[in-house]
């Protein structure tokens, strides 16, 4: 078992007042799985996949990472998680404008521990099996969505991770790009990472091995 | 790929340069997108270390053109100067007869036990004939220890001798530029005229410098307090004799005729030099002299004691009177200049708030975040800081080029400018590095639903 969480629950603290966004929810999730979330905007998809990624700290509930328990772990333990064995990637892409593709990939080398050179072999690798090895010193803004997107999954494979959790991947691409994106996730989940999406579209959701519903908080 | 052995560097200085390295041009790449705001935002901290520099440039040129020449006037001297005294002044003065600074007064002055030697001189206005035009020598008639406590360095010949007093010999010793002057005439052996009086030539002086090199051409004056200007002479343009043999009963000062006391015959000395035997004896000595000669000179003061050592202690208190002053100018600049700093490191941080979060995202820590806010701001103000440093270099030089003013470069006065400059970087920057770094990777990335 990779992750195991167990009545996990959020809520957001307003001005106001507070808003519960997850309430007991209960997810296991096997290594070399490939899972779908499904939701309505706002059901509280990201948050579970923030909470999985050691992003955010739910309010109560245990989350376990090959039975270690992520809730308990301290900042600098969480940060090391997220630069060595969990990688996100996002709808916006969030790449850096100024640097180029290789140094976009290159990014979580700066804070791991895996050697310079290493990094930078791994890093070419990751960007040839997206496919963007003629466009390696190309900036952002000379890309198209669907190439910045493989930029975007390029730098999570590019640590080898054992989960990648992906936030709407492709809901800024069109169609076509949509299909390249889902057909490379298919691709890196059969070489054996284990990949957890998070879609509002049912046809992007069967693409996944299994699928679960999340409604009014609850996962199902 | 479920698992991977996670390679830990044994080369962690390496790494760290790696990150450094990679940092650096993340600071330098964000600065370059945006280069009007970037070079704008540091105006204000270019126009600071540019003042600082400067001011430092000029004040320490000052203070060691000052030094210089306090030091000159020997650390252990004591100069007694006679007044010049007004008609009024010199009524008053034979009321109480006194008849101004007298030989008799530096004999009397030799058995204080701190004093090591003393000097007696007299300026004198006489005309000298055949001299060619344009040269015109100081006269001084001295006692012979004159070159002794002034350290004066003969080129050719002697300095006047206690003999030479004592037996009034017509000789004189002629400072540099005049003997270079007079040509032939102005050699050892020659013989110059005053009126009816002939004045063998028995030395030249050596050619006085400055410490830049600069042959010095005219008297300078450092004025030290509003009340004391010490006279720094131009040995080269001087022509000393022994005391008592230039003949005339009166001399014409600025202000009125002096004429020779009726009873002794001589005219008061213009000055009487005091060297006293160790530094901290200087004080004691002057009070005691100080006494001694408004007691001979029946309560009249016609004398100024002028003191280079307390000179000295004047002018560093001056000095750091005034460097005070422009720090707080500078200061105050700087202060300004690191607020737009801070200002532009907000705006930054505002603007790439999702790269704040995707780089929490992949593993840097707040501390990461803080560095590298940080030193992006420590940057700007060393580029400011750096050009600052370069501006002020050309500012000083210009106004000494425009003004004459001495100019001081040393390694402390460019170090300094720039540690103030990278301070300030961290001062006005540590506020919005920490913001970043505590910036939520949640919210930094958007809202989740």
């Amino acid at each position: 078992m990779l992750i195991s969480a167990r009545n996990i629950n959020h809520q957001y603290n307003h001005g106001s007042g507070c808003l519960q966004v997850l309430q007991g929810v209960d997810l296991d999730i096997q290594e070399k799985d490939f899972l779908a979330i499904m939701g309505s905007s706002g059901s509280g998809k990201s948050t579970l996949l923030h909470i999985l990624g050691c992003l955010l700290k739910p309010t109560s509930g245990t989350c376990l990472l090959r039975g270690r328990d992520i809730l308990q772990l301290k900042e600098k333990e969480l940060a090391q998680l997220r630069a060595e064995t969990i990688a996100h990637v996002f709808q916006q892409f969030h790449l850096l404008p100024t640097m180029t593709v290789l140094e976009n990939v290159l990014l979580p080398s700066l804070y791991n521990s895996i050697p310079p050179e290493q990094a930078e072999a791994d890093a070419r690798q990751a960007i040839q099996q997206v496919g963007l090895d003629q466009r390696i010193m190309h900036k952002p803004h000379e890309l198209s969505g669907g190439e910045m997107q493989r930029v975007a999954i390029a730098r999570a494979l590019a640590v080898q991770p054992d989960l990648i959790l992906a936030d709407e991947p492709t809901g800024n691409l069109d169609q076509d790009s949509s299909q390249e994106i889902l057909t490379l996730f298919r691709e890196i989940n059969q070489q054996g990472c284990t990949l957890v999406l998070v879609t509002h579209d049912p046809e992007i959701a069967q693409q996944a091995r299994s699928t679960r519903y999340l409604r009014n908080g609850n996962l199902q | 790929m479920a698992t991977f052995n996670k390679p830990v560097s044994s080369k962690q200085g390496y790494k760290q340069g790696y990150q450094i390295r990679l940092l650096l041009k993340t600071a330098c790449l964000s600065l370059l997108q945006h280069k009007l705001r970037s070079l704008l935002s540091i105006l204000g901290i270019v126009c600071g270390i540019m003042a600082v520099v400067a001011v430092i440039a000029i004040g320490e040129g000052a203070e060691q053109e000052t030094m210089r020449h306090i030091e000159q006037m020997g650390i252990t001297n004591i100069y007694i100067r006679a007044d010049q005294l007004t008609e009024e002044q010199q009524q008053r003065a034979k009321q109480h007869h006194s008849a101004g600074l007298q030989n008799s007064d530096r004999e009397r002055l030799r058995t204080n036990p701190f004093i090591r030697r003393t000097a007696g001189a007299r300026e004198r206005t006489r005309n000298l004939t055949d001299l060619p035009q344009g040269l015109h020598p100081q006269l001084m008639e001295c006692t012979a220890s004159y070159g002794d406590i002034l350290s004066i360095q003969m080129g050719l010949g002697r300095f006047i001798s206690e003999t030479d007093r004592v037996r009034r010999h017509q000789v004189c010793v002629l400072g540099w530029q005049v003997a270079a002057g007079m040509g032939r005439k102005g050699q050892l052996g020659q013989e110059i005229r005053i009126g009816e009086q002939l004045f063998l030539v028995v030395g030249i002086l050596a050619r006085q410098d400055d410490e830049d090199g600069q042959e010095k051409l005219e008297t300078k004056e450092t004025e030290v307090t509003k009340e004391t200007k010490i006279t720094m002479q131009n040995l080269n343009n001087m022509i000393f004799f022994p005391l008592d043999t230039v003949a005339g009963a009166t001399e014409a000062t600025t202000t009125t005729a002096v004429t020779a006391d009726p009873l002794t015959g001589q005219l008061p000395l213009t000055e009487i030099l005091i060297e006293v035997k160790q530094a901290d004896q200087v004080k004691p000595c002057a009070a005691l002299l100080r006494r001694s000669l408004h007691k001979a000179h029946n309560g009249f003061d016609d004398f100024q004691l002028i003191i280079p050592l307390e000179l000295l202690a004047q002018a560093r208190k001056i000095q750091g009177i005034f460097n005070l002053v422009f720090a707080i100018i500078g200061a105050i600049t700087l202060f300004v200049g690191g607020i737009g700093i801070m200002n532009i490191m907000l705006a930054n941080i505002s603007e790439r708030i999702h790269e704040i979060g995707l780089r929490r995202a992949v593993g840097a820590r707040p501390k990461h975040i803080l560095i590298q806010f940080l030193g992006e701001a420590v940057l700007l103000t060393l580029i400011g800081g750096i050009i600052g440093i370069l501006c002020g270099v050309l500012l000083a030089s210009f106004l000494g080029m425009l003004t004459g003013w001495p100019i001081g470069f040393s390694l402390p006065v460019l170090l300094l400018p720039l540690a103030i400059s990278i301070i300030t970087g961290l001062f006005f920057g540590i506020y919005p590095a920490r913001k970043a770094a505590a910036m939520d990777p949640t919210q930094a990335l958007g809202n989740p639903s």
